[in-house]
């Protein structure tokens, strides 16, 4: 390597590099990218880097961290500007497969609602599923309008060293992040807008209106020009900026749960010219807090009567209500059954090898091999709570082994994953160095439409050696560009 | 299709946005006119103004001038400072995210950042010059971009009745403010340069001193900066004006329930009409007491509007 930029980037050759080969040899889609990298000092990415703090930071894209807030410090959340880049090809094989698996998905959720011919066929356990934290009684024998459950998903995937992609997790509640994906574009354009004209990157900005197309398709039935709305818990949310941006550039009200009430079986919102009926509400907020009448009774963010609205089919909530029941990790493990057994198909993307803990042999196995095993309870999401056996202390791993022992559905055990690296500028070390990173892709499920968003949220671990890309976990974002 | 809590965030964001104006520009020309003031005015008396103008408890005042300034301009443990109101405005527009433009919004969310990026520096007179210059310019850009960026219906129509509504209830607050200083002022030295010079003070601190002096054609005295403040319709800082432009914004606001006869706007259109037909000379004897009554009637108009058209 002849640039100055990466002539100290050191390669660990059993990891997958995204850019450069074991060799250091760059990878043929990032070859532009270098080409043009070669006129840049590390100065220069220095004040490239600061120039797009400054502008996250003045477009209010940040999240309180709570314990700072007596001193007012917002963060950023950290934005690296090497974007990722993947291929045509590697992209069409990913939209293919997301969209397979959500479809899938979605027949599960419709299936074990009603008829439950999963578990009569003995594909899937009884048991696994109505011990489902996320499995929700009040959406028994009912189908939402359009037969959608999942309209918006999040499908977490990793390359492995084998230079593959692996599904990680999918994210069927109120997956988020999306909202980077469009700002990170926008400051990747206004700094590197030359860059961008020498490559074919497919936009990221229809976006919301993919969104909002699917809202409208899946209104209750009759209603021929729905009012959409999107309703957030409020403003001191971590994910309130997003919610801000997606209802502006959908061009529909941002609600609270205040903002809204049911009269007859109706929702409406509470509008300076008086009650304005309300027919698809895009909700981020949880299941648990939607309707106090139903679910939390101590609820201030949601509207009481929505659920008996919402099943009168009087309003449409996306996503669904009862969804997290597909995004159980213990349910994880059984989606390429799913995927069989409601599509006759193969999975495209393959699920990682995963044990479960209930299991008597598999958890054998798992309590032998904890070292070399990544332990994670099956409903949390976040990062939280889960041990990597390489990287734990000799107690923690016997109090994980006593946690599994006492709780086995909770538990399930994943070999230790390499997840791919890319080149990262360190800002403790003021050079690029190889980062863990993984891609959230967005997939949007419609009355006879899907749209996967063409590049996704590329997350990357900051600190060496860390496989944890969530943002409470210290995380930071990449731009992604899907070639065209 | 606007909500009633965004309407109320908007109108506050309003509010907020024209106080921080007047806090900042009220405290410059104080302190700076009493660093070469006649002998007589008394800096802990210009201290205490400054505090009380902005909510501040008078015995505040034992410390020195930089805490003073500091605290009426960034200290953020005061609830009544520069920067919370700040923080206050940008909250609201937070809140109204989705119905203001970006462009708005950014100016906001900058003015703010950079206000606050203050607080890492040490603090001393000469940063309180620069953090006014900072308000009073970016108040203009917002100001300019909430008449360009935003659509001339209700959205906007409640920022401006926020905004002229605080600018007469500031405008009111400054007046008895120097009525009082005036009114501390030994006998003998009425109709003397220290009251001249308090006249003086009074119309910068509403920027209106340059257009007075132009109006009548002479130094400002009692009499001409009284009627220019209150009576003229034609001057943008003047109670007439601002009391004339909430009425034009609440009519707009009004259509929306299809109501145009509400009690706040005819409590608006009384004011209005008293403040048309009284004469200096009607009042003057009495100024403080008629500041004090048009304060109250602005107070009970904008309570009565929140109730009738913000509440949710």
């Amino acid at each position: 390597m002849s640039t100055s930029l990466f002539g100290n980037y050191e390669i660990d050759p059993k990891i997958f590099d995204e850019a450069f080969s074991p060799h250091k040899k760059q990878r043929i889609q990032y070859e532009k990218l270098f080409e043009e990298l070669k006129n840049y000092s590390f100065t220069d990415i220095n004040d490239l880097n600061e120039y797009a703090r400054r502008s996250f930071i003045n477009q209010g894209i940040t999240f309180n961290v709570y314990s700072d807030q007596d001193t007012g410090i917002e963060r950023i959340f950290p934005f690296d500007i090497f974007p990722r880049i993947i291929p045509q090809q590697e992209w069409q094989q990913i939209e293919k497969g997301v969209l397979q698996r959500n479809m899938a998905i979605n027949l599960f959720l419709k299936d074990i609602y009603n008829e439950k011919k999963i578990l009569k066929d003995k594909v899937f356990p009884t048991d696994l599923l109505f011990s489902c934290e996320f499995y929700n009684k009040h959406m028994l024998n009912f189908i939402p309008n359009g037969e959608i459950y999942t309209h918006v998903c999040g499908t977490d995937l990793i390359k492995h060293s084998d230079g593959e992609y692996y599904v990680l997790e999918d994210n069927a509640r109120c997956p988020s992040g999306v909202s980077y994906v469009m700002s990170n574009r926008d400051t990747m354009k206004k700094i590197f807008s030359h860059v961008f004209s020498r490559h074919q990157v497919q936009s990221v900005h229809e976006y919301p209106d993919q969104l909002l197309a699917t809202m409208q398709s899946v209104a209750p039935v009759g209603v021929d020009d729905p009012v959409c709305v999107l309703l957030t818990p409020g403003v001191y949310n971590s994910a309130y900026y997003e919610h801000a941006f997606l209802a502006l550039n959908m061009g529909i009200q941002l609600v609270e749960g205040r903002d809204l009430f049911v009269d007859k079986n109706f929702v409406y919102m509470k509008t300076i010219y008086g009650p304005k009926r309300v027919d698809v509400i895009y909700r981020r907020v949880d299941d648990d807090f939607i309707d106090p009448l139903v679910f939390r009774p101590d609820s201030r963010l949601g509207v009481a009567g929505l659920m008996s609205a919402y099943r009168d089919g009087n309003v449409t909530l996306m996503n669904a209500p009862g969804t997290g029941a597909a995004d159980d990790k213990a349910v994880y493990t059984y989606l390429p059954d799913i995927i069989k057994y409601y599509l006759g198909e193969e999975p495209i993307i393959k699920n990682v090898q995963t044990f479960r803990c209930e299991k008597d042999d598999e958890l054998k196995y798992v309590l032998e091999n904890i070292e070399k095993l990544v332990i994670k309870p099956v409903d949390q999401s976040g990062g939280y709570g889960i041990l990597i056996g390489s990287n734990s202390t000799k107690l923690e791993r016997e109090n994980m082994k006593a946690s599994i022992k006492n709780d086995r559905r909770k538990y399930i055990a994943q070999p230790i994953m390499s997840l791919s690296v890319h080149p990262t500028y360190i800002d403790e070390t003021s050079k690029y160095e190889q980062r863990h990173i993984d891609l959230r892709a967005f997939t949007l499920m419609g009355n006879d439409r899907q749209y996967v968003l063409k590049g996704g949220l590329t997350r990357v671990a900051l600190s060496r050696g860390n496989l944890m890309v969530n943002s409470s976990q210290g995380g930071g974002s990449k731009d992604t560009w899907v070639l065209g | 299709m606007m909500l009633s809590r965004i309407a109320n965030s908007l109108f506050w964001m309003g509010r907020y946005l024209e106080r921080i104006e007047h806090m900042a520009r009220f405290s410059k020309v104080q302190y700076y006119s009493s660093l070469d003031a006649p002998m007589s005015l008394n800096k802990k008396r210009v201290l205490e103004s400054m505090l009380e103008m902005n909510g501040l408890p008078k015995n505040f005042c034992k410390h020195t001038d930089e805490e003073v300034l500091f605290h009426i301009s960034i200290a953020r443990t005061n609830s009544y400072s520069i920067l919370s109101c700040l923080n206050a405005a940008r909250e609201n527009a937070r809140g109204a995210r989705d119905t203001i433009s970006s462009e708005l919004w950014e100016a906001i969310n900058t003015y703010y950042n950079k206000l606050n990026d203050y607080n890492t520096k040490p603090f001393d007179t000469d940063e309180f010059i620069d953090i006014v210059e900072l308000i009073l310019a970016n108040s203009a850009i917002i100001k300019g971009l909430i008449d360009n960026t935003l659509f001339h219906r209700e959205e906007r129509a409640l920022i401006c009745e926020g905004i002229h509504i605080e600018r007469a209830i500031q405008i009111s607050r400054i007046l008895i403010a120097k009525l009082d200083d005036i009114a501390h002022i030994e006998k003998s030295n009425l109709e003397s340069a220290i009251e001249t010079f308090h006249w003086g003070t009074l119309l910068k601190s509403a920027e209106s001193f340059d257009m007075c002096h132009r109006f009548y054609r002479k130094v400002p005295n009692k009499l001409n900066s009284l009627e220019f403040l209150l009576f003229n319709f034609e001057f943008p800082k003047s109670l007439a004006f601002n009391l004339a432009q909430a009425e034009r914004h609440l009519l707009t606001i009004a259509k929306t329930k299809n109501d145009v006869n509400s009690s706040p706007l005819y409590f608006l259109g009384k004011l209005i009409a008293k403040i048309r037909y009284t004469k200096l000379e009607e009042v003057s004897d009495d100024m403080t007491t008629f500041a004090n009554n048009n304060l109250s009637d602005i107070y009970r108009i904008a309570a009565g509007l929140e109730s009738k058209y913000l509440s949710y």
